[in-house]
């Protein structure tokens, strides 16, 4: 066990993500069986299958949402198994959603900004109702410093603004700045949210069909976006798509799943070509009339 | 002239306190989507703290402005420890139940408080009112013609510290780190904890805040009427949770202006009709507002989607 900590750690690639024989049941239905996964910086990493094949599910148990029944994740070397969503997204893990989740009454800037954090704002918290309360108190001890309104509470207040501002201008959305977020049209609802995801400066970021709905142009411009925050941020991209074009294009791994079960993993052509995928997508009918894979 | 001066002093004097009080049903609603009718209860446990605490400092200590505000900040702090305990034990574990189970646990707790503040128990008070201590010694701040007008000090320290309270309040929710995760949490608590929202803690700390902004009003409400009694809560907060909701809840501004409406329309009230008419009308205001506005002054009704 310890042998194989070591190793991981001088390993020079480690995984900033990594589930280890995941499954879930819900009741009698199992949603997700022995998925395995890892993704390491600079990785893009696509999740595909058809509707209901588990994919939201997988998300849903990496950012703590759902626990795993068996298995285990690991963020950053840390497993997570039991941690709460918030501490999760603390060591590194950020999301978007399917439908877009905004904070649709506030601003772009302060739905940015809700996610951001000042230097030092985070500090490791204990266990017990004391340590708890104390860490309440410190990570949000800004209360009463603005109320008191001091230079330290406003030089804070000035950086998280810098840092929303800075995103904001990343995903092209400056001239949104103070409108409310439910105002924004879609294109620019699903860049927001990626704004607000890197808000929260992860290390590793899911994405929850971030193209759908758009447009063939808006998908290509995605696909340049997508790439370039993978290589500024330094981040490991997870890519749950639809859109087989997309994913094909940009991700240099992709996870097939089915049913909840891994079918297939591999490079692009590889998946594209494998029995087992274009069985699941297009039914055995498909097979039958074209005489099997290609 | 002056008659309507006057009534417009008193009506502005009562309605802050129901402005501060309606703050927390408020702030509540707005985090968990939940009416805490223990609101109002947790008030009056916070005007005995205060009461107590006036007692222990003795009479001339208690009406310095350093005994006032020991009063205050023991009332406070203890009230914003009870509102912690109430959430972390009562509400908490019914998070993810339906929200009509933590409704009647919030009745429940309510009437704990406020028949179990009855029993005689020695260290309890019991249940008949007791006259509050003058905590703040009644002196005329200022007398229009002959006593035509007669403003006290106590109406203008009321007003000042709910206003005060009030702006603070303002401030935080909308200029500060702490208000932004309030809002976030308010609108989509899951969302929220996975961007890295502590969202126990900031419906923790909401509940800290309205239960001490709520013992804040209570002690003010005490003085005014110079008594104290367990059933008041019952009383104060119903008049409250109206204020909150003629305002349309859930909405900070709103609260305030529900408070300060209600307050005069009580007062002018009493003042040009008859006292017994006054809860009447306050609740028949209520339907009103409702008739014409269902989502309150400033609430804004969400169409439903077909």
């Amino acid at each position: 066990m310890s042998a194989a900590v070591q190793e991981t750690k001088a390993e020079a690639g480690a995984p900033l993500l990594q589930a280890d024989g995941v499954s879930i049941q819900f009741g009698g239905l199992k949603a997700l069986t022995d998925f395995n996964l890892s993704v390491r910086q600079g990785d893009l990493q696509g999740l595909i299958g058809p509707n209901g094949a588990g994919k939201s599910t997988a998300f849903n148990v990496l950012t703590g949402v759902y626990q795993p029944t068996q298995g285990e994740v690991r963020v950053g070397g840390q497993r997570v198994n039991g941690w709460l969503p918030h501490q999760i997204n603390h060591l590194g893990l950020a999301r978007t959603f399917q439908n877009i989740r905004l904070f649709r009454a506030l601003t772009a800037l302060d739905n940015v900004k809700v996610a951001c954090r000042a230097q030092g704002a985070l500090h490791p918290e204990g266990v017990g109702l004391g340590a708890k309360m104390k860490g309440a108190f410190i990570n949000y001890r800004d209360w009463w410093r603005a109320l008191l309104l001091t230079p330290r509470f406003q030089q804070e207040e000035r950086e998280l603004t810098q840092q929303a501002e800075h995103l904001l201008e990343v995903m092209g959305l400056s001239h949104r700045r103070d409108e409310e977020a439910r105002n924004l049209p879609y294109g620019e609802q699903r860049r927001l949210e990626i704004a607000r995801a890197l808000g929260t400066q992860p290390k590793v970021l899911l994405l929850d069909e971030p193209a759908a709905g758009m447009n063939t142009r808006e998908k290509a411009d995605l696909m340049v976006l997508i790439r370039k925050l993978r290589d500024d941020f330094k981040l490991g991209v997870l890519v749950i798509e639809h859109d087989m074009k997309l994913v094909m294009g940009i991700c240099e791994c992709i996870t097939v799943l089915d049913h909840g079960e891994t079918i297939a993993r591999g490079a692009p052509a590889q998946v594209r070509n494998d029995r087992k995928v274009i069985e699941a997508y297009l039914g055995d009918s498909y097979l039958e009339s074209h005489g099997g894979a290609a | 002239m002056a008659q309507l001066l006057q009534h417009l002093i008193n009506g502005l004097a009562a309605g802050t306190i129901y402005a501060l009080v309606a703050l927390g049903y408020t702030m509540v609603y707005g985090v968990l989507k939940l009416i805490n009718f223990a609101h109002g209860d947790v008030m009056m446990v916070g005007v005995y703290m205060g009461y107590a605490t006036a007692f222990a400092l003795g009479r001339d200590m208690r009406s310095s402005l350093l005994g006032v505000a020991v009063v205050f900040a023991v009332a406070m702090l203890g009230c914003a420890l009870l509102g912690f305990f109430i959430e972390r034990f009562a509400y908490r574990p019914l998070r993810e139940k339906p929200r009509l189970t933590a409704l009647i646990t919030a009745i429940g707790i309510s009437f704990a408080l406020s028949y179990g503040f009855q029993l005689d128990l020695g260290f309890l008070p019991g249940a008949a009112p007791r006259a509050f201590p003058e905590v703040i010694e009644p002196v005329e701040w200022l007398v229009i013609g002959d006593r035509d007008v007669v403003v006290w000090n106590w109406q203008v320290i009321s007003f000042g510290i709910a206003v005060a309270l009030m702006v603070g309040l303002q401030y935080l929710v909308f200029r500060t780190r702490f208000g932004r995760a309030m809002r976030a949490v308010s609108w989509d608590h899951r969302v929220a904890a996975l961007m890295g929202i502590p969202t126990d803690r900031v419906i923790a700390l909401t509940f800290m805040l309205s239960s001490a902004l709520a013992a804040g009003a209570g002690l003010l409400y005490a003085i005014k009427d110079t008594s104290v009694s367990p059933l008041m809560g019952l009383y104060v907060g119903l008049k409250a949770f109206v204020a909150a909701v003629i305002g349309g809840i859930g909405h900070v501004p709103g609260a305030v202006v529900g408070g300060l409406v209600l307050g005069l329309v009580e007062e002018f009230v009493v003042g040009y009709a008859a006292s017994t008419w006054r809860d009447a009308v306050a609740f028949g205001f209520l339907i009103l507002v409702l008739l014409v506005k269902p989502g309150g002054l400033f609430g804004r009704v969400a169409a439903e989607k077909v």
